[in-house]
């Protein structure tokens, strides 16, 4: 039986060539915002000698993974775990906060679901 | 000039050029051309108006940017590529998200993203370089509690609106979001952006302690509801030049 449009650009097969413009069609930004991280990252080493400050990028991480791999429940539940196990491991709960873009992304796909797949725009 | 003030500038000015880059690119010359210049004069028009403010109500300016930084009439360069970079960053991360995962959605939403993104970038760069004294906050209502590295209120709320508030009137008179008739446009975008400019006004009805805050708020979360639910005689020709009736690839 064949796939509708939304089925099928789901597929795996679908997905890559999909994926692969998205990037090839963005790299700059993408560029520009790694050499950001990158640069920041050099001044909370090298000049502020802060490895923590490199948690800061965390959010920013979290959306240009959302950018690039989708906006999906596994990856918003795996995120937000990942940065209340790292306040865990840190004692420090205000670390969790990290993870504020995952609920977000969580109220985001809340209301798409409630909206449901047919509703035409 | 301090070496990481150089490392810092040197990197934003190459980053800066690849976004150039991609404006030119996927908006074509003129029409990149024209958003870069947009973005660059509201950096500066933004600029100005905090400085405009801050001496008529004979309060400091909310932030110190390092002197070594250049200025142009009293407006910091750094700041106003920041802006460029910011919002034109956020807007295309937040376009991608939205053409990646939240289907049959329209350019509203991109708007929100815009601010959410925006506010992920200020969140790195605010903790690193005030640590670094690049700029310093000399006025701010207080730190975010629930988020490590003592990021501003001020800074959180500030440069999300900022983004929103400089791409809102673009996109609705780029893409002639209400109407066919370009004034009604122009209009549309000055009345919405004067209404969160003038929002200290509304103290009667927001309370006393930033009115704009609350209107930022507000606008977030229209975009938010729009982004789903607007009608089509809202978006004009948005959807369609913005590649937003592509199906997601993900979800």
């Amino acid at each position: 039986m064949p796939l509708d449009p939304v089925q099928a650009a789901d597929t795996p097969r679908m997905r890559r060539p999909v994926l692969d413009a998205l990037i090839r069609d963005n790299w700059e930004v993408l560029a520009a915002l790694g050499i950001m991280i990158a640069v920041l990252g050099s001044l909370d080493l090298g000049w502020l000698r802060s490895p923590l400050l490199l948690l800061s990028a965390v959010p920013l991480l979290f959306l240009m993974t959302c950018a690039v791999a989708g906006l999906t429940w596994r990856l918003v539940l795996l995120w937000l775990l990942s940065c209340v196990a790292l306040a865990a491991l840190l004692g420090d709960w205000v670390y969790a906060g990290l993870g504020y873009p995952a609920v977000g992304g969580a109220l985001l796909l809340g209301i798409q679901r409630m909206r449901g797949p047919s509703r035409a725009q | 000039m301090r070496s990481e003030v150089v490392f810092f500038e040197v990197s934003a000015l190459g980053a800066l050029l690849l976004l150039a880059r991609h404006a030119l690119r996927t908006f074509g010359k003129k029409p990149g051309l024209v958003l870069f210049g947009y973005l660059l004069v509201m950096g500066f028009v933004r600029e100005l108006i905090v400085i405009g403010l801050s001496s008529a109500t004979d309060k400091p300016h909310p932030f110190t940017p390092d002197p070594a930084m250049g200025k142009v009439a009293g407006v910091n360069l750094a700041v106003v590529a920041g802006w460029v970079f910011t919002t034109y960053a956020s807007f295309v991360l937040a376009r991608m998200i939205q053409k990646r995962s939240l289907p049959r959605t329209n350019v509203f939403l991109t708007l929100a993203l815009t601010a959410l993104v925006t506010t992920a970038i200020s969140y790195a760069v605010e903790a690193s370089g005030t640590r670094l004294s690049l700029w310093v906050w000399d006025r701010h209502s207080s730190y975010l509690s629930w988020l490590p590295f003592d990021w501003t209120l001020n800074a959180f709320d500030g440069w999300a609106a900022t983004s929103l508030l400089i791409m809102l009137p673009y996109c609705i008179i780029k893409y002639r979001m209400f109407s066919k008739k370009a004034w009604v446009n122009v209009g549309s975008a000055i009345a919405l952006f004067l209404v969160y400019a003038l929002s200290d006004l509304t103290v009667q009805w927001f309370g006393p302690h930033s009115p704009r805050m609350k209107m930022t708020v507000v606008y977030i979360g229209a975009a938010l509801l729009l982004g789903f639910f607007a009608p089509k005689g809202m978006l004009g020709t948005s959807s369609e030049e913005l590649g937003l009736r592509e199906e997601a690839t993900a979800a």
